[in-house]
């Protein structure tokens, strides 16, 4: 604990003249305290906030909250405890800057084909891992191979199904992985043969299922080969003790190739709620950043006077949104004027500031920003006179007759209060009425995965980008092939737009497709958006150079760009 | 005594075969699998991968047998998601963890409610009377979780004094705030039962004999009332370990102690069938032991109940 929080009752005596200092000093001495006393004025000196002078190498650690990891095997990674941690221990080929572009990484450089199928990366020579032995293109072949294996059951085997031969291993229609078109030319080159063109396939390389794992490691352990101790890595940082529950640390890899970092450690205090107990903690000085302060928190960190200047929001590339089904003759919501006239009376800043507190950006459309495709602008307006309009033409005028639909959900705060703002708005506006339906999450997702075949009429739910880019958006979501949510929405010009975009390699045709697109999609609206996330954390004035980048893709050097203050 | 206990022991093996066939259906048929997952779903080729990987493409009493032969031979399976540890790791390295936090607020729940329930039956219709009972009244109407969020509050947040959480063992401060937070409930207990029965105690004849021989007060209270009084408090102590010890999930969350509590809802939110029935069957078994052992504290409480 640092001396700027240790808080002498006698202290205000010794201010208000009723003990002379030396009496204070004797207290003082007597109970042993830490107070500095300085030399010449004789005042008590307070530790300055945020001194300009780096800390020294051994104060050079970061205290962070988490919640428990699972491991840290790029594999099988998913979660953001493990993405978090596990971004700064390994070296994917390529990352991304902090625009989103993306650059070199463990790969020095790479080319494509002509035909957009056949990707080869060059490796950094001299790269070492954390125990000393030389990273070569064998090790990244053999560890994105481990992730298709059907015995390593990862959740994220389809991340690699554009490689040619990828679905059938994973899939147990071939038993080795001798055809996945994956292989190491030499040392140093590591060559991809893809079954179709993917422009967006360097990025998916940057994400962290993409990442290497040691061999003879995981080969001489197992599944403990992830434990502190067995875990080898070839990032910026490297494992040194996992507590679990408890404590996990991660160091500088003295090892590592590019520039080493200025901060040395980072200690994860691990939690089962980090996001309720990171604050009382970050307050009592044992964290230096929190996690996301919740809607319940931030009025009184807003109006607090110190972490108010302490706060800082980041945006998160995603988009919370009402989801519909398109095809339920049932249901009012199929017919995409009633889809339209709720858009509209759908008060988006009040959402946005009122229900949620300003934690989270109103989104007016869909694609987030940031994303290619993503739209400042909506194509529909004209508010909730439109609205009623749009409901009269629908065949229900003033609300006459409208049948309600029902709004179902997975437990969670920031979806209970939208849910609620949404059947107030509504009854007010457009006088239907809708039913809520709020499910533990677990079952929610039961309800959720059987909606792939069986009708509903709504939920909500959120969708948040492994990296930023329409292939993790369009390409996943409102591809009607592709349907991630059920909506079973289908629009012919909508998917060869955003098809032709995924494949193409010109930026700028490619904008113009997937902002083509979007105005369909945000037109006839499968999903109706409610907002687009973001963090809010606190970081303490000593910190410098934190911030969260927007996408989990991009969390590499997250921790590298961390310097400590003196404090 | 000692065919007593066996007969006890033996006695318990029914009881977990029928917690284990009830734990087992309850949790194969709660909605959602360990793999339900909304934001991320997964493709049906990966799904299958894991099922398999699992035994869960089996049918369901293939997977009950399954379970309970490993069980039987001391393999209580692997995590569904904590996959790199299988559950009797997590049992070892985290049951113990909460036992120590469970025995040290046991300890200080008997430390604070023995005496609070002693002075408030001696001084009965007292000012000390009513502040014991007014203390009791206090920690029987605060859940844990509310008194570990204050006690958090004063002493961390406000006066600095302790770590907000965390666990360095039993001789660390960090002990303290969850320790009182779970243990002042089970001590206003324990005050209460002893109260009520201390002052039933001390109405007897023997009571009023010792002291007509002229024992000290003190004398009389301490060996011929206390004593006496204590077989309730004794039974009703065997549920409060058990409590205390499954009970804590909240105060361990709140003050970040790496205790069992928390595999309890993240198994369950998880759907992570090999810790819940794991855990069944350890709370059944913990359960089982107190009661015998609350038994066995009769026989030297009190000088009529022999076991044969």
């Amino acid at each position: 604990m640092s001396n700027r929080f240790v808080r002498l009752p006698w202290e205000s005596y010794l201010r208000s003249g009723l003990i002379s200092r030396r009496q204070f000093l004797k207290v003082t001495a007597a109970l042993g305290s830490v107070v500095t006393v300085g030399a010449g004025a004789g005042t008590i000196v307070r530790p300055e906030p945020a001194a300009a002078a780096l800390a020294a190498p051994a104060k050079q650690v970061l205290r962070y909250p988490d919640l428990e990891p699972l491991h840290f095997d790029p594999a099988t990674m998913e979660g953001r405890p493990e993405i978090l941690v596990g971004m700064a221990l390994f070296d994917p080929l390529i990352t991304f800057d902090a625009n989103g572009n993306i650059v070199p990484l463990a790969a020095r450089s790479w080319s494509v084909s002509t035909d957009g199928l056949t990707y080869t990366f060059h490796l950094r020579p001299g790269m070492r891992w954390s125990d000393g032995h030389p990273v070569t293109a064998a090790d990244y072949a053999y560890s994105w191979k481990r992730v298709l294996d059907p015995t390593i059951a990862s959740d994220y085997a389809s991340a690699f199904y554009p490689i040619k031969g990828a679905l059938d291993y994973n899939k147990g229609k071939v038993k080795t992985s001798d055809n996945v078109a994956v292989k190491a030319v030499d040392t140093l080159t590591l060559q991809a043969v893809l079954d179709a063109p993917a422009a967006y396939f360097p990025r998916l390389v940057s994400t962290w299922n993409y990442m290497p794992v040691p061999r003879w490691q995981v080969e001489k352990y197992g599944k403990k080969w992830v434990e502190a101790g067995n875990h080898v890595s070839n990032g910026m940082f490297m494992l040194q003790s996992w507590e679990h529950d408890k404590e996990l640390v991660i160091v500088a890899n003295p090892r590592y190739w590019g520039t080493k970092p200025t901060l040395q450690k980072v200690v994860f205090t691990l939690t089962d709620d980090p996001f309720r107990t990171s604050l009382p903690a970050y307050e009592n000085n044992e964290l230096d950043v929190t996690d996301q302060i919740q809607p319940a928190d931030i009025m009184r960190v807003r109006n607090d006077p110190v972490l108010s200047k302490e706060m800082h929001k980041y945006r998160w590339s995603g988009t919370a949104m009402m989801f519909c089904d398109t095809t339920n003759t049932k249901s009012p919501l199929s017919n995409p004027k009633v889809r339209q006239a709720l858009y509209l009376a759908t008060d988006h800043p009040r959402i946005a500031n009122d229900v949620l507190r300003g934690i989270y950006d109103s989104a007016t459309t869909i694609t987030p920003p940031g994303t290619i495709g993503y739209l400042a602008t909506p194509p529909l307006t004209g508010g909730v006179a439109r609205a009623r309009q749009l409901l009269s033409e629908a065949g229900y005028p003033d609300g006459k007759g409208f049948p309600g639909f029902k709004i179902s959900w997975g437990k969670l705060v920031t979806f209970d209060l939208v849910a609620q703002a949404l059947q107030q708005m509504w009854q007010d506006s457009l006088k239907i009425t809708v039913t809520l339906q709020r499910m533990e999450p677990k079952e929610f997702n039961a309800a959720f995965n059987s909606y792939a075949t069986q009708p509903y009429d709504a939920f909500i739910n959120r969708w948040g980008s492994d990296f930023e880019d329409p292939a993790n958006w369009a390409n996943i979501l409102f591809d009607s092939d592709q349907d991630f949510f059920h909506t079973k929405w289908h629009n012919a010009q909508y998917d060869t737009l955003i098809r032709a975009g995924s494949a193409d390699q010109n930026p700028a045709k490619r904008k113009q497709q997937y902002e083509a697109a979007e105005k369909i999609l945000n037109t006839e609206l499968p999903a109706i958006p409610m907002y687009h996330l973001g963090v809010i954390v606190c970081v303490k004035p000593w910190v410098q150079g934190f911030a969260l980048p927007p996408a989990a893709g991009a969390w590499y050097g997250t921790f590298g760009r961390v310097k400590i203050m003196d404090h | 005594m000692g065919a007593y206990l066996a007969r006890r022991v033996l006695l318990a093996i029914p009881t977990m075969v029928i917690v284990y066939t009830v734990a087992f259906f309850l949790v194969h048929s709660t909605p959602g699998g360990p793999w339900d997952n909304a934001e991320k779903p997964l493709a049906p080729q990966v799904l299958a991968n894991l099922k398999a990987s699992y035994h869960l493409d089996q049918p369901l009493w293939k997977q009950y047998v399954l379970y309970l032969d490993n069980a039987v031979h001391g393999s209580l399976g692997p995590s569904y998601v904590n996959t790199s540890q299988d559950v009797a790791e997590i049992i070892r390295e985290f049951f113990p963890v909460s036992m120590q936090l469970g025995a040290a607020a046991m300890v200080f729940a008997i430390a604070l409610g023995i005496p609070l329930g002693a002075l408030a039956a001696v001084y009965r219709n007292t000012p000390v009377d009513y502040v014991a009972t007014g203390i009791v009244a206090l920690g029987i109407s605060i859940p844990n979780y509310v008194m570990a969020t204050l006690l958090v509050t004063v002493f961390a947040v406000t006066l600095h004094w302790v770590p907000t959480g965390g666990w360095r063992g039993l001789l660390d401060v960090r002990v303290l705030i969850p320790m009182i937070a779970i243990g002042l409930r089970p001590a206003t207990t324990l005050a209460r039962y002893l109260r009520t029965s201390l002052l039933e105690v001390l109405h007897q004849d023997y009571i009023r004999t010792a002291r007509a021989k002229g024992l000290a007060g003190s004398r009389v209270i301490i060996r011929h009332g206390l004593r006496n009084a204590l077989t309730p408090v004794a039974t009703v102590s065997g549920i409060l370990v058990a409590d205390v010890i499954t009970g804590s999930f909240f105060v361990e969350t709140i003050t970040r102690v790496p205790g069992i509590g928390r595999y309890f809802v993240t198994a369950t939110t998880g759907r992570d069938y090999p810790v819940l029935l794991a855990l069944a069957l350890l709370f059944a078994v913990i359960i089982i032991t107190m009661n015998i052992l609350v038994d066995l504290s009769y026989a030297a409480l009190d000088p009529q109940v022999r076991y044969g």
